[in-house]
């Protein structure tokens, strides 16, 4: 597979646009190529930047990430006219189109911010004085079986036991999930977020943050805000 | 025989048995390896600074976070955002400050605050495994094994029976931060993993890498806690421990003069076995919200298995949590909890009238 198809596949992931196979797929690629992995951590960079998200060095990554949203506005109005100010507008949906940009092939901007995020990462303190860096690296061996994706050890390590292909991600079962019953859940959704550490949305799930709440006085947003 | 010679014989025998004794001591100490892991992770989440790409799937749902953990004068700041997928999730933040939690939703423009009573974040530690809850799972050390580029030790602590579920960990051999963690069930079936695709181990995190990345001026403020009791009340219905299933039991965090002092009587319990958290709430019908259910109907409404969520005995299974809600006199009560569909309905029955 070419370099712009991996990208175009990496870039349909992160807009939520792959099927569930494909994304499998890409996910087991990823776990397996380091390039692969390297380029979607600069993804996920490049979206903290669009979206105006602090990185390490964040007094140093201002610039640039108005540079990328610049470039990327400007790009913007190139591919599709109109849609720039959808992408000045930034937030989350500015950084989706953006992937959704690298896999329609327009990528000079894209480009330009892959490396101007790499070289703001390489010049943060993260790069300089940060502790250790662990990254994952070495090729895990895919175990081909329905729903199943299992790790097996890379060769990376000395003196340690293979791993004898244990079950990873998650398996169909009778605990089987819904897809997203939160929708229509809403009654359960304010005790389940009550209750959780994490949050629903994180599990996928969509329900209106108000529900079973009560609004807060200015004061008691102030010092939140703080 | 001389006297002298049994005594020394005898201090021999003495000495070899003692001996014995010190290397059952020093093997007694390392018999616990796993258990060792575990608190090496506890510790690990509870004091390092730590920043990274998660993958974290449920069923069929996989998304990829990012993760900015940092423990400062034994301060815990947290943000976790969704990158991915697109829909709702991307850009939702998750910020935890302390105790405070604030989940911010940009397509809605709403933050909504809450307590967060557990000391660990996002990754979840296990401070509450102990010779009591360990009865209940089994621990063990899978030894050293290679994932990835890392070498991981294998911790599996895994549910003895069909009420709770498990964990099995890949912990960093080096910090102890757990590289890949699944729920699982007794039978094998993973629930929930979240794993590590890059993780860094930053010596210092800046305020502004923890602040949510928008301007959040403009948007709806609600705090969502439910309160821990309800004024007005004379009395409530409580989980009744010799009900409940196994090993769990209703655990209080506050003294019992805090308890008397209460405005009314707890409405909200945690019930647990030290490993699994389950939430009680109890509702006055006709207070706040809509009744959940039913006792014995399909929860919360719709026929059985109208939604994939719900399951025939009214169990709604959403992420890796299980609900069940049932109505008990005058009252709705409604169990929340990372268990099997089974466990939170019998919680839920274990509730009687005080």
């Amino acid at each position: 597979m070419s370099e712009q198809e991996q990208t175009s596949q990496l870039s349909a992931l992160f807009d939520g646009e792959l099927p569930q196979q494909q994304a499998e797929m890409v996910i087991r690629r990823a776990v397996k190529d380091a390039t692969m992995r390297e380029r979607w951590q600069r993804y996920a960079l490049i979206g903290a930047c669009l979206r105006g998200e602090p990185l390490a060095g964040a007094n140093r990554t201002h610039g640039v990430a108005e540079q990328v949203r610049t470039r990327l506005a400007a790009e913007a109005e190139i591919l599709a006219p109109g849609a720039a100010a959808g992408v000045r507008a930034a937030g989350g949906r500015g950084a989706a189109g953006f992937f959704g940009r690298i896999a329609s092939g327009g990528a000079i901007a894209a480009a330009v911010a892959v490396m101007a995020v790499m070289v703001v990462r390489s010049m943060g303190p993260a790069a300089d004085n940060a502790g250790a860096v662990l990254t994952a690296e070495g090729p895990p061996v895919v175990v081909s079986a329905p729903q199943r994706v299992a790790y097996a050890a890379p060769a990376a390590a000395h003196g340690v036991a293979r791993e004898s292909a244990p079950p990873s991600y998650t398996t169909p079962g009778e605990n089987s999930r819904a897809a997203n019953p939160l929708v229509e859940q809403q009654p359960l959704a304010h005790y389940v977020v009550a209750h959780s550490e994490q949050a629903a949305s994180s599990f996928g799930f969509s329900y209106d943050l108000t529900q079973g709440a009560v609004d807060m006085t200015a004061d008691e947003i102030e010092a939140l805000r703080r | 025989m001389p006297e002298g010679s049994f005594s020394s014989q005898g201090w021999r025998a003495g000495l070899a048995v003692l001996a014995l004794c010190t290397a059952a001591l020093a093997n007694a100490g390392t018999d616990d390896v796993p258990g060792e892991w575990i608190t090496r992770m506890n510790k690990a989440l509870a004091s390092r600074n730590y920043e990274g790409v998660l993958i974290h799937q449920v069923g069929a749902h996989r998304s990829v976070l990012h993760i900015v953990h940092r423990v400062q004068d034994g301060h815990m700041n947290e943000r976790v955002t969704v990158v991915s997928p697109a829909g709702p999730g991307p850009g939702a933040e998750f910020v935890r400050n302390g105790s405070e939690w604030i989940e911010y939703n940009p397509q809605q423009r709403v933050a909504r605050v809450q307590t967060r009573n557990r000391s660990y974040g996002f990754l979840i530690a296990l401070n509450g495994l102990n010779a009591e809850s360990r009865r209940y799972y089994t621990l063990t050390d899978g030894g050293a094994t290679a994932l990835d580029a890392w070498t991981a030790r294998r911790i599996w602590l895994e549910p003895r029976d069909e009420q709770r579920y498990g964990y099995r960990f890949w912990l960093d051999a080096k910090t102890g931060l757990p590289l890949k963690t699944q729920l699982v069930a007794r039978s094998g079936e993973v629930i929930e993993e979240i794993s590590f695709l890059s993780l860094s181990l930053p010596e210092k995190i800046e305020d502004e890498q923890l602040k949510p990345q928008f301007d959040t001026a403009a948007f709806h403020w609600v705090r969502g806690d439910v309160p821990m009791y309800t004024p007005g009340l004379k009395t409530a219905p409580v989980p009744r421990a010799e009900l409940l299933p196994p090993g769990f039991r209703v655990r209080l965090f506050t003294s019992a003069e805090d308890e008397a002092k209460a405005p009314g009587p707890r409405t909200r319990f945690i019930v647990s076995d030290g490993i699994d958290w389950v939430s009680v709430f109890v509702e006055k019908t006709g207070q706040n919200r809509p009744a959940p259910g039913l006792k014995g109907a399909p929860m919360p409404h719709g026929k059985p298995g109208a939604s994939e969520g719900e399951r025939p005995d009214g169990v709604v299974v959403m992420g890796s949590t299980a609900t069940y809600a049932t109505r008990l006199d005058d009252f709705n009560v409604t169990v929340v909890g990372e268990v099997p569909p089974q466990t939170v309905k019998a919680i839920a029955e274990a509730v009687r009238p005080e």
